[in-house]
């Protein structure tokens, strides 16, 4: 894998995703540093302020508030880059914050995603019989079932009342809402993968070198782990870097759809759904989150497509 | 071959059977019928084969539904709550029953065509979702032709200057479209083109204004009436729905032109001086089509699916709409009645896909 990244650099579409996935996993590590504001502080006196509007805030060096006394001894200036909402919180800091939910939500579905998918895909290209008919009508069945449509079921029976209060006291400040978008989205996306995984194990199972791992006595789990997963990393990390494109898109939709993560925690689908009916009289509420969102989605699919033509380009006809 | 045991109706003796009864079949069928028997066999198993499927989907919705804390009788009658009127209803619905018998009665009921009655609409599934299902897949066929017609332009310009301006630019775009949050782009449509221009109304599937003064000005003319009070309301929400398959279709295009335009043939083709036009649009594109034509069956299935976001952000009556809607009132016959007609879709379209290889490669049997 060494000359990998060096393959990767020689393309500049590659090299543009890797810097944009780079960055936001950087903001998403140093949001509590990098946001001006905290994004759940709602500013009454500043309420749908237009980009670069100053707000003053007096009181003590640690915590400068806006209502503080005017007598207060600090006065510190600052500015809403990107604007507030109609709750007067910035827009910035909320856009920034929501490079970490979506990144989060996005990695960690994949995470299960490619988990069921290679665990479905190997046990069904390896075993083969009436495994694999199983295991493949199943994953016929998931995939006849619009992904969209199952995450929305999933999501729905977490967030009624009674299963929302176990989630808020597990979850602690985070919003409960991303355990149901983890369980949704690593649900739903598992088909592909499986699919070729088990393309692949079945190529891969009738090779000499698994053959003689047969003879030499290996079991069947570390003919699986040791010597067939190994080889299936190439198209993993493939689709595995699309997957996390694919479900940060769905849990901005879901989001906007007011199934995942709920205001006032802010998530780009939801910032998008609150601000969706003052497109007109505060644009910047509704354009710069979604901008994020394209963006990110963007460099992830470009940093896949990279190493995909890298690493596995067989893989072309398939994504 | 493992040792036979004394149990003589095994599998494999049924199954030598099961051909040898067919082979007899056949032998009596005359030579001209045969493919088309074939092909009827061949669709009976593929509809065979669906029924798993459609069972599994059904039962895997069914099952989160019953699993699913909320009672929708408590919802249904809101702050009017009764326990008799409740234990009435939930004995009507069927809600008293246990989790198999219930699956048990739906199975039964969706076999007769029978989607059962919606809890808060008040009236029968079938009908309501149909018209809900039309709306949807007026919308669908206007992305489908949008996006067939702009990806595979795309995709063919791109394949045919390969590493050039142009190509770059195209799938540039093309990954761009498949990273857009379509919801995103609907809502940046609107503002543009809608409120903006106002070239394009907002939202909705229908005429906004006053239907009769139109009328009147089409002089009772049904298309011209249709066309001014409708097509308006497509071209945004098309535009929208379609990107990602666009996107999608131009990218396939591209590579599966590709691998094409390298074969000999191609190479032959253009020595014996035919145009480029013609190699490239009737000897490459023809056998780059069955990947295209498998990728624009599926996506053709998402979007009849998972339409939801555009139809949220356009108000479109559809059926990804109607199911949300459902979902979030605990409407459950709306719900596993929409699922059925989208599982049920998705086989089908596949199944459509399928015998269209048969018409672009007459190598391809169906067996």
């Amino acid at each position: 894998m060494p000359g990998t990244l060096r393959q990767l650099l020689r393309s500049r579409t590659a090299t543009a995703g890797m810097l944009i996935v780079a960055l936001a996993v950087i903001v998403a590590l140093t949001c509590q540093w990098l946001a001006p504001f905290d994004p759940v502080a709602q500013f009454r006196a500043n309420t749908k302020a237009p980009p670069g509007t100053q707000i003053i805030l007096r009181g003590g060096p640690d915590e400068p508030s806006p209502n503080a006394p005017p007598e207060a001894m600090y006065q510190v200036v600052k500015r809403f880059y990107l604007g507030t909402d109609a709750n007067g919180r910035d827009v910035l800091s909320r856009v920034l914050y929501g490079a970490r939910i979506s990144l989060v939500v996005g990695l960690v579905a994949t995470i299960l995603n490619v988990l069921i998918g290679m665990l479905v895909g190997t046990l069904s290209g390896y075993f083969g019989g009436w495994l694999d008919v199983v295991l493949m009508r199943l994953t016929d069945t998931f995939f006849a079932f619009p992904g969209m449509l199952l995450a929305i079921i999933i999501l729905a029976t977490l967030n009624q009342p009674a299963v929302r209060e176990v989630l808020v006291s597990v979850s602690g400040k985070i919003d409960p809402g991303i355990w149901g978008l983890f369980v949704a989205l690593g649900l739903t996306g598992w088909t592909g993968i499986a699919r070729v995984i088990r393309g692949q194990v079945l190529a891969l199972k009738e090779q000499e070198y698994i053959e003689a791992a047969r003879a030499i006595g290996c079991s069947h789990a570390r003919i699986i782990l040791v010597h067939l997963i190994p080889n299936c990393l190439a198209p993993l990390i493939v689709l595995g870097t699309m997957q996390v494109a694919y479900n940060i898109l769905s849990e901005a939709g879901l989001s906007f759809l007011g199934l995942g993560i709920q205001p006032p925690a802010a998530s780009w689908g939801g910032m998008l759904a609150e601000g969706r009916p003052y497109l007109t009289t505060t644009p910047w509420w509704g354009v710069f989150p979604g901008l994020a969102l394209a963006l990110t989605v963007l460099g992830f699919n470009l940093f896949g497509d990279g190493l995909r033509d890298v690493l596995d380009p067989r893989l072309r006809l398939r994504t | 071959m493992a040792p036979q045991t004394g149990n003589s109706w095994n599998w494999r003796k049924l199954s030598a059977a099961a051909s040898n009864l067919q082979a007899a079949i056949e032998q009596r069928i005359p030579e001209w019928l045969r493919p088309t028997c074939a092909l009827t066999r061949y669709l009976v198993m593929r509809a065979l084969a669906a029924i798993p499927v459609l069972i599994g989907v059904t039962f895997i919705c069914f099952a989160i539904l019953a699993a699913a804390p909320g009672d929708p009788v408590r919802i249904v009658m809101g702050q009017h709550y009764d326990e008799e009127i409740a234990a009435e209803l939930r004995a009507e619905w069927g809600l008293d029953q246990p989790f198999i018998v219930q699956y048990g009665r739906f199975l039964g009921r969706t076999a007769t065509g029978d989607l059962g009655y919606s809890y808060v609409k008040r009236t029968e599934v079938a009908p309501y979702l149909a018209t809900k299902f039309i709306n949807t897949l007026l919308l669908t066929l206007v992305a489908m032709v949008i996006a067939v017609a702009g990806g595979m332009a795309a995709g063919i310009i791109s394949a045919v200057r390969p590493g050039r301006p142009v190509d770059y630019v195209v799938m540039l775009l093309a990954v761009g479209g498949i990273s857009i949050p379509v919801f995103w782009l609907g809502m940046m449509l609107q503002l543009a083109f809608a409120s903006h221009w106002q070239w394009f109304p907002v939202s909705d599937m229908s005429f906004a204004g006053d239907p009769q003064r139109l009328w009147a000005e089409v002089e009772g003319n049904y298309l011209a009436y249709w066309w001014h009070s409708s097509w308006r309301h497509f071209v945004l929400p098309g535009f929208t729905l379609a990107t990602v398959p666009m996107a999608i279709i131009a990218r396939l295009t591209r590579s599966s032109m590709l691998e094409v335009m390298n074969l000999d043939y191609i190479r032959t083709a253009l020595a014996k001086g035919l145009s480029l036009q013609r190699v490239v649009l009737v000897h490459a594109l023809r056998n780059a089509l069955i990947p295209i034509v498998t990728v624009i069956g599926n996506n053709f299935a998402l979007l009849l699916t998972g339409a939801v976001l555009t139809e949220t952000v356009f108000s479109w009556p559809g059926l990804g709409r109607a199911m949300v809607d459902g979902i979030n009132q605990y409407d459950y016959p709306v719900v596993l009645g929409g699922v059925m007609i989208m599982a049920g879709v998705f086989v089908l379209v596949n199944l459509i896909v399928d015998l269209t290889y048969g018409l672009i490669d007459p190598r391809v049997r169906y067996a």
